[in-house]
């Protein structure tokens, strides 16, 4: 008798203890489920404003980098504030040249290398191109390697004097990335712009981000990684432009993948590009300027 | 006897030497006179040559912007242009009359002057095919081939 009611109470001991292991296990599972629905949500509205970022990179033309029109990819809410890295344009199109609605008739384009690349690929004569092989930011007042009207040789500015434009596109970075002191290249980068801007008082100034590299231009010199690249856009370009009261264009997002390189296929030394890519550039900038 | 072997050997060296000069003057008259087909010479220039660069089609509209040279110098042009890292390039031109071919061929010198000059710094590995590029002018056509293969370049333009 006394065995029978000892051997009741265990079974009813192991009753409620599996029911109450089996509600356990039911609350964690509906628990984790609630959670699981919760975060879908809210991944999909971060890739929306992402997308959103991507799209609208640049002010618009009369504007300053630091307008409340701005989108806040192109927008610094303090002066030492770098630009966000602008995340990997999802498809790469390659117009012709004669696909690209854009003459640049009106424009200027002042640079290095990639620049006079971009000059002997572009099918545009009607714009001009005051580019060399090697200017930097400290050679542009220097070097005479511009034809001028005369016939006569003469720098950068001299050649601005000459004639007006509507649009002047700066590049310069890549041949001083392996400078000691950034914020040197910085400091005479706005020297710079602020020259271009007392020879070119009408124009829209923009200043473009350096292109990325393939792991090619590591072979050149090891500073040619997309880390330095992407450091020098977000923390001295972006700044130039913004100290200046010019528009940062952000051109290299154009030309990155999903590592933040540029496409192996696009050049053959990881820093000059094929003819399909500058039409990639060209295009970027017939559409945001 | 030793003087007539003297003069007999002077008399078949000067005839030699006036046998080819007559050569080569002659085959530099007929090339001046020859018909060449620029386009088909430039396509095989870039086809056949081992190029290190992506060589791409230059627009006939940007010659007078990259080269220097007037649309109203030539009838018939092809050019093949590198992408700036490297002094690669093909140039062929069928020119109006010959003295139109000689500013082409004064354009090209001018654009191989610059390229060693922006390449003396940039990238002095290019310095020896701009300092012997291959630089022909047969008539009204002048044709200019910056490569590491001259033989091949020569052996095509003819």
């Amino acid at each position: 008798m006394e065995h029978e009611k000892v051997k009741k109470r265990s079974n009813g001991v192991k009753a409620v203890t599996g029911l109450t292991c089996l509600l356990m296990l039911g609350f964690v599972i509906v628990w984790a489920g609630i959670r699981t629905f919760q975060g879908f949500k809210s991944s999909g509205s971060e890739d929306s404003s992402a997308a959103a970022a991507v799209t609208t990179t640049v002010p618009p033309a009369e504007t300053a980098v630091s307008s409340t029109e701005a989108p806040a990819v192109t927008t610094a809410p303090e002066a030492t504030q770098p630009a966000p890295i602008t995340p990997q344009t999802p498809e790469m199109k390659f117009p012709t040249s004669d696909e690209i609605d854009d003459d640049f008739s009106d424009a200027v384009f002042i640079g290095n290398s990639r620049t006079l690349g971009l000059k002997m690929n572009c099918g545009k004569p009607l714009a001009t191109f005051l580019a060399s092989t090697g200017l930097n930011v400290q050679k542009i007042w220097e070097a005479k390697d511009m034809t001028l009207s005369n016939g006569d040789s003469g720098t950068v500015f001299d050649a601005l004097k000459e004639k007006q434009y509507k649009r002047v596109f700066l590049m310069f970075g890549i041949n001083e990335i392996g400078w000691p002191y950034l914020t040197v290249f910085q400091e005479m980068y706005e020297q710079v712009i602020k020259e271009v801007r007392k020879l070119q008082p009408n124009a829209v100034i923009y200043v473009q981000s350096v292109l990325p590299v393939s792991s090619k231009a590591l072979s050149i010199n090891a500073v040619y990684t997309t880390e330095n690249i992407d450091a020098l856009n977000s923390e001295h370009i972006y700044n130039a432009a913004k100290n200046t009261g010019t528009v940062y264009l952000d051109v290299n997002s154009a030309l990155r993948d999903v590592t933040g390189a540029l496409p192996e296929e696009a050049s053959t030394d990881g820093i000059h590009l094929v003819k399909k890519y500058y039409l990639v550039w060209l295009d970027y900038l017939a559409k945001n300027t | 006897m030793k003087k007539i072997l003297v003069v007999l050997l002077a008399a078949m060296a000067l005839a030699l030497a006036l046998v080819s000069c007559g050569d080569s003057s002659s085959s530099a008259a007929e090339k001046a006179e020859k018909t060449y087909n620029v386009t088909e010479i430039a396509d095989k220039l870039f086809k056949d040559i081992k190029w290190t660069d992506t060589l791409q089609p230059l627009e006939e509209d940007m010659v007078e912007n990259i080269l220097g040279i007037s649309k109203d110098l030539y009838s018939k042009c092809r050019i093949y242009e590198g992408g700036v890292s490297t002094a690669e390039e093909i140039a062929a031109f069928e020119a109006v009359d010959e003295a139109a071919a000689g500013k082409i061929q004064t354009a090209l010198e001018g654009r191989i002057a610059a390229q060693k000059k922006s390449f003396e710094d940039y990238q002095p590995a290019e310095l020896p095919k701009l300092n012997s590029p291959v630089l022909k002018k047969y008539g009204k056509y002048v044709f200019m081939c910056i490569s590491d293969y001259n033989a091949t370049a020569e052996d095509i333009i003819g």
